[in-house]
């Protein structure tokens, strides 16, 4: 019924009426299918981020305690990754 | 009284990072000072839980650029000398890549110092910072990045020269 509704809002008059807009009323891409790009996106960050983790500690482990004591900005922001 | 929230304190150094981070931004990158003084007072409350006596580098410089937000520049100098120092010491030893740095990040810091120095109206040691940096980069084949320091350094120094006989009289 909103639907409905919605239609009937559609301007009238010298310039009225739906304009054209491509892909209306259409989803082009398939729901599995944007699924599988999310899934697929999240996995692309997940290993960033771990690679990222993974260099942090790496770098962390090279310094001295003398050096970790002048660099504590260095101190890795994520937990020491299991997979070590 | 204001509705807003009070942010939680940094309790670690990664988040003293980025703290840091967010306040260089705003503050050199967007030149936005209001937004940048509270950053500061976040940081240094952080600072005085973390590093309450500046003994690590990135105490040292943090505190450097708070001050500078602060308009303290005699205080900006301070912390850059003393960081400058530990660098120093570190370079005399040859530590300096034990600690994750280079002479790059040596002559960088030189030329911050001058900076400094600049603002706290401090030229000839602004000049012996930034020839220092210039001869540090020759000497390990680097390029020299504070040429527009060292340009604006020497205008500062002329136009000194050229008000200061008429100050006498």
């Amino acid at each position: 019924m909103a639907e409905d509704s919605d239609r009937d809002e559609v301007k009238r008059g010298p310039k009225g009426g739906r304009k054209h807009t491509p892909g209306r009323d259409h989803a082009r891409k398939s729901q599995s299918h944007r699924r599988k790009k999310f899934q697929q996106k999240k996995a692309r960050e997940r290993e960033a981020s771990r690679k990222s983790c993974r260099e942090q500690w790496a770098v962390w482990d090279a310094l001295s305690d003398a050096a970790r004591k002048l660099r504590p900005d260095l101190t890795p922001d994520c937990p020491r990754p299991n997979d070590e | 009284m204001s509705s807003r929230p009070k942010l939680p304190p940094a309790d670690d150094w990664p988040q003293a990072v980025g703290l840091y981070q967010s306040l260089l931004r705003h503050f050199y990158a967007r030149n936005d000072t209001a937004k940048a003084a509270p950053l500061a007072l976040r940081l240094l409350r952080a600072l005085d839980r973390l590093d309450p006596k500046a003994k690590s580098l990135p105490g040292n410089e943090y505190r450097a650029v708070i001050a500078e937000v602060d308009g303290d520049y005699p205080s900006a100098v301070a912390y850059r000398v003393r960081e400058l120092r530990m660098l120093d010491r570190l370079a005399r030893s040859g530590q300096l890549p034990t600690v994750g740095l280079t002479w790059s990040d040596l002559a960088d810091r030189l030329d911050l110092l001058a900076i400094a120095y600049q603002n706290a109206g401090q030229l000839d040691r602004a000049w012996a910072a930034i020839e220092r940096s210039e001869r540090l980069c020759t000497e390990h084949d680097l390029e020299f990045e504070g040429r527009a320091i060292k340009d604006s350094l020497a205008r500062a120094i002329r136009r000194k020269e050229k008000l200061t006989p008429s100050a006498r009289g």
